[in-house]
């Protein structure tokens, strides 16, 4: 059996870099999200909170509730969730094309599920806080309040959710 | 210290409430048969509580469990008799006891604190002889103190009083004429509220307010045996869903021998040496292998299903608990509400283990003892009336749950003084509730049925437990919500008996699925009158409003989408009435159409909605496909009201509808898929949508109505597009009618023609991904209204 000896000052600064590196490493990519695109406007919400993607179904309408962003209920893959507009609900105009929208991002918690249609979700991206842009002045201030940072993507930028404010947003349009 | 995850506080919990239930029921049972065997279990329980109470320091627990233990073993000894007042004694500690079960930790101290006193009283009297220690103010449980901590409401009186001496009244003691109020002169007198809440044991800080923990919703009992047939159930499900593999391989074999089949053809168009023998051997060993494969599939599927039904039924078993739960008070309250009457009554329980859905269960539980109060203060006479008319001294009362005929029957019957029937036909209409004439030819069933009318009551003396006119409203009002019913049955003299008819699980429910403005909606068959399919043609119309004729009477219709208020109610040919009866009226509800008849798996709804009028609760229905479950009797009632109140019309018999105009769209295309896409977009975007599917279909449909705009397919059979368009231009009265042509050509010369046949507008079917064809009807429509 080997006998423990204690580290070499060298050994130690060694160990110290080799972590230093991998925080490094997770610092560059520490903001994770899924891209969605909603009509002409990308959305990274973050990969933390969204519980799945799916294919998109034609929500059911509820009863009485007029609410233009409550789109109405929706099976997904054996568990109802409200179905919501995000474009609504950012002030936006909007509307799934003819067969539907394509997909649908599900946020929130089990049992507590929140869809959105998107038009497409082509996958996840990653990136540094350092090199997040905040949202110009007539999106972080006169817009819905749901953007405060923008995100690179392959397409430009993408507006990153802040998921709190949106489902507190949808919680209120619910009731409406 | 903890075991195994458990305090020992919460230990002494669980002991606590188990041998305080034994200590209660045997009591009970001791007190009719006074037969010193029965003491010995209660002694052990009281023993069982002492000691538990003493490990975590709960002193006066142990006081009072030493006292009641003494107490019970010269009762054993049978150094004094068993005698009632003894009883109460000895509950009013088992009450102690399950409340201390109650207390949190941290307050055992201020718990002990708080009931010092109480206890050292209590274990006082236990010690005294019982004659001398049950003085008048002693009375446990008395009347008022049970209405105190009745849930919400008393029972009316049910029953004529032998107070009102009616001539059909057998002669009665004159003493017996306030029985049923609680100041009978005869012992134990009760005693008024104010001094029952006075005392300490009632008035002790934070004690709860029933000694029935409070279940959370987090966790249930499940029986083991269930739990294990679950097991093995999904173990089962597993191995099917294994078998797929093999079918999977056999697959694979097929395609590979098919690929040979198919390399003998190439071959043999090579004018190879293919001979047709070789070709049919190819082709048996493929027909073959099919051959196995079909036969797997299908037992596999067979299996598959057997198996699901199975393990759908047992989860549906882990809801169910025995009928028994709900019972577990009802000997205790017969017993303390009987001897506060002074009436001498023993409960007789039935039908104990019937399993019951756990929903329906708890809801059972204010009716249940609703009902047994009623059966104690009104059904059930005075010691001294029984007497008279030569009853068994003791009354019983018997609560029973069996299942018929698919439903959950509970009854609670008494064999008391019954109802007077005629004396509730002068009670109907001294009230107004209906004229002489109509009473004396209403059935018996009818007559009873007032009983349950808010408000109604036929006792002449208001006493404290009842006859305040609320409680059977109640009671009918709650079997309703679970979809059941409540029927009375009574003979003069002989007693009463009351019968709740109740779904046995609230889990699955079968149910008509109707398509209301485009979607699917569940009604439950047990609540709606019928369904009914109406050609448009057999409508009548009275002052410009769609009647139908149902059953024959006329009826009034209203469009389901107006109702539940949904845009886009479909109107065509052949439409579905849904007939839904509130407060003697019947209301035809105009669906789109009537999709099947399916049991329903229900699901809550989703709890961040809040309330949704007319929405009881969701399904998913087999094909994953979601659909509402509709409150029919919630949307008669406030159809009614809002027809009333002028909020909502009748349909009416043109297109316009529920004040608002809603734009009618015929879609024209031969395409099945393309014609739903168009329709449900159009449907989904608040317009009204008829289908035809070619053009001379859409030229006929528009010589029957008349539309806002009509959208085409440009090749269709029988008929055109082109060729509508110009038979459309043609007529004078359709000259501005706006067409908008949908085509997959989208060549200059093809729009041309579109165009010059007189399309107003023409978009290729790309349209359909984008907001164009949309906004182009909307504009058009909105450009031909202006």
């Amino acid at each position: 059996m080997t006998e423990h000896r204690p580290l070499t000052q060298a050994e130690l600064e060694a160990n110290a870099q080799a972590f230093a590196r991998v925080i490094e490493r997770e610092r560059a990519t520490d903001v994770h999200a899924v891209l969605a695109r909603v009509g002409s406007s990308w959305f990274a919400v973050p990969a933390a909170r969204v519980l799945r993607v799916t294919r998109a179904v034609a929500p059911h309408r509820i009863p009485h509730r007029t609410h233009r962003a409550l789109r109405g209920l929706a099976n997904i893959d054996g568990e109802v969730a409200i179905v919501m507009d995000l474009a609504s609900l950012c002030g936006f105009g909007w509307s799934p094309s003819g067969t539907g929208a394509a997909r649908m991002i599900v946020v929130g918690e089990r049992g507590a599920a929140w869809a959105f249609e998107a038009d497409e979700v082509p996958g996840t991206v990653a990136g540094s806080a350092q090199d997040l842009l905040a949202a110009p002045l007539t999106v972080a201030a006169s817009g819905a309040g749901f953007t405060k940072h923008l995100m690179p993507c392959a397409t430009g930028h993408a507006g990153i959710l802040d998921v709190d404010a949106l489902l507190a947003a949808c919680a209120e349009a619910v009731r409406a | 210290m903890s075991l195994g995850g458990f305090s020992m506080f919460d230990l002494y919990k669980a002991e606590a409430e188990q041998h305080g239930r034994a200590l209660s029921d045997g009591l009970v049972a001791l007190e009719s048969a006074t037969d010193p065997k029965l003491v010995e279990p209660l002694m052990r329980a009281a023993h069982s509580i002492k000691g538990a109470a003493r490990i975590v320091g709960f002193e006066q627990v142990v006081t009072l469990a030493h006292a009641m233990e003494d107490c019970l073993v010269r009762l054993q000894r049978a150094q004094e008799p068993i005698v009632p007042a003894r009883v109460d004694q000895l509950l009013k500690g088992t009450d102690l006891l399950v409340q201390s079960a109650q207390v949190a930790e941290a307050d055992v101290p201020a718990w002990n604190a708080a009931h010092a006193d109480a206890i050292a009283q209590l274990a006082a009297q236990l010690q005294q002889p019982a004659a001398a220690s049950a003085p008048v103010s002693d009375a446990p449980r008395s009347a008022a103190d049970i209405l105190m901590t009745a849930p919400a409401q008393v029972a009316p009186s049910a029953v004529a009083g032998p107070g009102t001496t009616e001539p059909s009244q057998p002669p009665a003691g004159s003493s017996t004429s306030a029985a049923v109020t609680t100041s009978s002169s005869a012992a134990p007198p009760a005693v008024p509220p104010s001094s029952t809440v006075a005392q300490p044991v009632h008035a002790a800080p934070n004690a709860p307010a029933t000694t029935k923990p409070v279940v959370g919703e987090s966790s249930v009992m499940v029986r083991s045996r269930n739990l294990d047939r679950l097991m093995r159930l999904s173990g089962e499900g597993m191995v099917e869903a294994r078998r797929l593999e093999a079918m999977q391989v056999r697959l694979r074999a097929i395609r590979t021998r098919e690929r040979a089949l198919e390399d003998l053809f190439d071959r043999r168009r090579q004018q190879q040496d293919v001979s047709d023998l070789d070709l049919e051997q190819a082709h048996a060993a493929i027909r073959g292998e099919v051959a196995l494969l079909e036969a797997d599939l299908q037992a596999h599927l067979r299996r598959t299903e057997e198996l699901s039904t199975t393990l759908h039924h047992e989860a549906i078993d882990c809801r169910m608990r025995p009928f028994g739960d709900a019972c577990l008070t009802i000997p205790r309250t017969v017993r303390d509400l009987a001897r506060s009457l002074d009436k001498d009554a023993t409960a007789r329980l039935e039908g104990q283990s019937v399993s019951v859905d756990r929903d329906i269960l708890r809801k059972l539980e204010a009716p249940l003892t609703h009902l047994v109060r009623n059966a104690l203060d009104h059904g059930i006479e005075s010691r001294a009336e029984r007497a008279a008319s030569g009853k068994r001294a003791q009354a019983t009362l018997r609560v029973s749950a069996v299942h018929q005929a698919g439903m959950l029957v509970v009854e609670v019957a008494d064999d008391g003084r019954g109802i007077d029937l005629a004396r509730l036909r002068t009670r109907i209409v001294e009230r107004n509730l209906s004229t002489p004439e109509l009473v004396a030819r209403m059935s018996d069933r009818e007559v009873t049925d007032f009983l349950f009318l808010p408000g109604f009551s036929t006792a002449k003396t208001v006493t404290d437990l009842s006859g305040r006119g609320v409680g059977l409203d109640v009671v009918q009002t709650t079997v309703h919500e679970v979809g059941g019913s409540v029927e009375v049955h009574t003979e003069l003299g002989r007693g009463t008996t009351f019968r709740m008819r109740l779904p046995v699980t609230l889990s699955v429910l079968r149910a008509a699925i109707v398509s209301i403005a485009g979607e699917p909606y569940a009604l439950p068959l047990a609540r709606m009158e019928r369904i009914d399919r109406l050609d448009h043609h057999t409508l009548e119309h009275v002052e410009g409003r769609l009647t139908a004729r149902v059953n024959d009477e006329v009826i009034g219709l209203v469009r389901g989408g107006a109702l539940l208020g949904l845009p886009g109610d479909a109107e065509g040919g052949t439409l579905a009435v849904v007939s839904l009866r509130a407060r003697q009226r019947t209301l035809g509800v105009i669906v789109d159409g009537f999709l099947g008849e399916e049991d329903v798996v229900v699901q809550p709804l989703d709890e961040r909605l809040g309330t949704v009028p007319h929405v009881s609760s969701a399904s998913v229905r087999q094909s994953g496909e979601l659909v509402l479950i509709l409150d029919a009797d919630a949307m008669a009632i406030d159809a009614a009201r809002r027809l009333d109140e002028g909020t909502l019309r009748g349909a009416a018999a043109g297109s316009e509808d529920a004040g608002r105009r809603v734009h009618r769209v015929l879609v024209v295309e031969d395409s099945l898929t393309v014609r739903e896409v168009e329709r449900q977009m159009l449907t989904r975007a608040g317009y009204r949508v008829d289908v035809a599917v070619d053009g001379l279909d859409g030229w006929n449909a528009l010589q029957r109505e008349r539309y806002d705009l009509v959208l085409s397919d440009v090749d269709m059979p029988r008929m055109n597009g082109l060729e509508l368009v110009r038979r459309i231009r043609a007529d004078g009265r359709l000259t501005h009618l706006p067409v908008v042509m949908v085509s997959y050509k989208d060549r200059d010369e093809d729009r041309l023609a579109g165009l010059e046949a007189g399309a107003t507008a023409y978009l290729t079917k790309g349209a359909f991904h984008d907001r164009t064809l949309l906004d182009t009807v909307a504009d058009l429509i909105a450009a031909s209204a202006g």
